[in-house]
């Protein structure tokens, strides 16, 4: 009789595995306790059938009978239960008193076939004497964004993010007041949705004064540029 | 002519994973069950360079260039009667007597160590038949005990033997949830720090990703390794496709390596692919080559259990099949680069890479009353090198972790001869590895002000 995959169920471990019906229960006992770490003694196995039936594979004399007489069914469950109390059983799910180990910075920085070995020798990323700084590369980056969007003063635009607010662009540049350095876009918004009237921290950008909040500064990356007209709310209220 | 081949499956896993590879082959090359040219075999504009995966006999028969290992007889017997039997040569079926019992150190030490001569020797033999080899592809599992010990006594053995043929291992990975037997954590730990030299790439899978993909999107309530298995295959088929098709852009073996790996130690990348739709819902998509691609860099597209956007890619591979033209693929990749939630790690020297074949992606035709892929005109596989992977090494080891400190278990391994070291020793260097992901994220500039608004 050729092998039945069965799913095998225990609390730590779940798998499909092949089950040769010609092994008796004690084998399978034995089979089983590498992968459910439960030893022979102390499983109880049931088998589930698609009618959600739970056999229970089980005899006087294990080592007599053989799985073949019982209803082996492809996919079907085999389900491990452990018979020792709670207290006597391992547990590696509880996360309770142990530590991840984590290799402590100077042994890592000693080892020689690392990344950080392979990066000082190669002098690469901060290790390279060219490299720009942290911060000119990320001033060089929103530049790039800036470019690459084709973000410029007096274009329409659209905003990423779930409602997609419009406006045209206003200012392109370093903002002082702003915590962050490189390059802001600022956007005069269609509706009064934003965080400013034009100007942050007492310093004027765009416009004038205004009770409104039309105006906001967002990062290149959230600004797409194209055709994006005025939306006329109110043509939607007609067809309601 | 580009080189042979060599399949190398070991154990349960990677003979299961071995014949959807090889079902899948034969379908590709319109080959059938038994080797012999399939008259009926439909759509096939060429059936691509047989020589790379096949030996050709003096009677048109063509035989795999694969052996299938495992200590436990049952998987290889189930090959041996099954509807493959005429295919596979006989000497290159190999099986033990006795299992490795889910053992890393049974698989590694006590049994292995008995059926490794044999097996090398016919890997010679195979060789010795190969006009110019160009490396092994070795399908395994970290978990069990003959893919995660005898996996890595016999990666040894062919770093030594074989040392300048590339050595590329499709892997299947501990699942985040559920281990599939109790010491799966230590197995998997022991097998990566002794094949963390000898392998030049290793594409993890885990089955519970995969399950999940198969279940959402083909609508399977309960995906069986089959179903896992079939869908992995088409990511191994494309990796090859170059070495056994025409293409616009081909993709060399080696290549991968080079492409996708910066550091030696850092050579797991991520697998993803589409589309995966079941023929019921395939009608009712378009599959732009723009719309795949994104599809492949979807967090619950990957076939490791990670998000990618938490972390920097150091190098993707994107191989194209069927229908696709190479601007397309160029426009897709720059879109893909201008979106805030794609981090490269500039300092790298890798990047992006592209391989294009031009013959249709093949599907397996599921069973009466089974769910299988759709048939397609185009389809991508995505590898991936990223810093992103280093959440399942962490989750991997902090499972050691909780058995280890309980010493648990432990006696079986040292009872099949394995020192304990072995353990803390194995244990550190999976530290160290998830130091170097760390260090590779570094150093990058980071928009961590995402969403900022003033």
């Amino acid at each position: 009789m050729a092998d039945v995959p069965l799913y095998v169920v225990s609390d730590y471990s779940s798998s499909e595995r092949r089950i040769t019906p010609s092994w008796s229960i004690a084998q399978l006992k034995t089979k089983l306790e590498p992968i459910t770490g439960i030893p022979p003694s102390c499983q109880n196995i049931f088998l589930k059938t698609s009618s959600n039936e739970k056999i229970p594979i089980q005899a006087s004399d294990e080592d007599a009978v053989y799985l073949q007489s019982f209803p082996l069914a492809p996919y079907a469950e085999l389900q491990v239960v452990d018979t020792r109390p709670v207290s006597a059983r391992p547990n590696f799910a509880s996360a309770a008193g142990v530590e991840k180990f984590v290799l402590p910075e100077e042994e890592y920085e000693k080892k020689t076939d690392s990344v950080l070995a392979w990066k000082k020798s190669q002098k690469l990323g901060r290790f390279d004497p060219n490299a720009p700084t942290l911060e000119q590369a990320k001033i060089a980056a929103i530049a790039q964004e800036i470019d690459a969007r084709g973000i410029a003063v007096g274009k329409r635009c659209r905003l990423s993010g779930e409602d997609a607010k419009r406006g045209e662009i206003k200012f392109v540049g370093e903002v002082k007041e702003i915590p962050g350095i490189g390059a802001w876009v600022g956007i005069q918004l269609d509706e009064p949705v934003g965080k400013n009237d034009g100007s942050v921290g007492g310093t004027r950008y765009w416009g004038d004064s205004s009770e409104l909040k039309h105006g906001v500064f967002v990062r290149p990356e959230r600004v797409e540029v194209g055709d994006y007209p005025v939306l006329d709310d109110l043509e939607d209220m007609e067809e309601i | 002519m580009r080189g042979e081949v060599l399949h190398l499956h070991i154990g349960q896993a990677g003979a299961q994973l071995g014949n959807s590879a090889w079902e899948l082959y034969l379908l590709e090359h319109g080959l059938g069950q038994d080797g012999r040219p399939n008259p009926d075999a439909k759509d096939l504009a060429d059936g691509g360079s047989y020589d790379t995966f096949f030996t050709e006999t003096s009677n048109g028969k063509y035989v795999p260039r694969s052996i299938f290992v495992d200590l436990d007889p049952s998987p290889i017997d189930e090959i041996r009667t099954g509807d493959y039997r005429q295919l596979f040569h006989p000497e290159l079926l190999i099986s033990g007597k006795e299992d490795a019992a889910n053992n890393y150190a049974r698989g590694h030490y006590t049994v292995g160590k008995e059926m490794i001569d044999p097996v090398i020797e016919r890997i010679r033999r195979v060789a010795d038949n190969c006009s110019s080899l160009q490396g092994f592809l070795i399908f395994h599992s970290f978990g069990g005990g003959t893919g995660s010990g005898f996996g890595a006594l016999l990666l040894e053995r062919l770093s030594t033997d074989y040392a300048k043929k590339c050595k590329l291992e499709f892997t299947v990975y501990p699942a985040p949830r559920v281990s599939t037997a109790v010491v799966e954590p230590y197995n998997a730990v022991l097998s990566t720090h002794s094949t963390i030299e000898n392998a030049d790439c290793t594409f993890l899978v885990d089955n519970e990703a995969v399950y999940d993909i198969c279940r959402r999107n083909l609508d399977i309530p309960r995906p069986s390794y089959e179903h896992l298995n079939r869908l992995i295959a088409q990511v191994v088929s494309s990796i090859t496709s170059s070495l056994r098709f025409d293409g616009a852009l081909n993709v060399d073996l080696n290549e991968f390596q080079t492409n996708l790996v910066p550091y030696p130690r850092i050579h797991y990348p991520l697998i993803s692919y589409a589309p995966v739709v079941s023929a019921s819902k395939s009608s009712h998509e378009s599959f732009k080559v723009s719309e795949l691609t994104f599809q492949c860099f979807e967090p619950n597209n990957q076939m490791v259990v990670c998000d990618p956007r938490k972390g920097k890619y150091m190098a993707v591979a994107l191989l194209y099949r069927g229908d696709v033209v190479h601007r397309d693929c160029s426009a897709a990749v720059a879109a893909l680069k201008s979106k805030s939630s794609f981090n490269l790690v500039e300092w790298c020297p890798t990047g992006f890479k592209i391989g294009i074949n031009y013959q249709k992606p093949v599907t397996v035709p599921a069973a009466a009353g089974d769910v299988g892929l759709a048939p397609v005109d185009r389809s991508v596989s995505m590898l991936s090198n990223t810093t992103a992977i280093a959440e399942a090494w962490s989750r991997l080891d902090y499972k050691f972790d909780l058995m280890y400190s309980k010493r648990a278990f432990v006696h079986w391994y040292v009872g099949e001869g394995m020192e304990e070291g072995e353990f803390s020793e194995a244990r550190e260097d999976l530290a160290a590895l998830e130091k170097d992901y760390e260090e590779v994220a570094q150093d990058s500039t980071e928009f961590d002000e995402e969403g900022a608004e003033y």
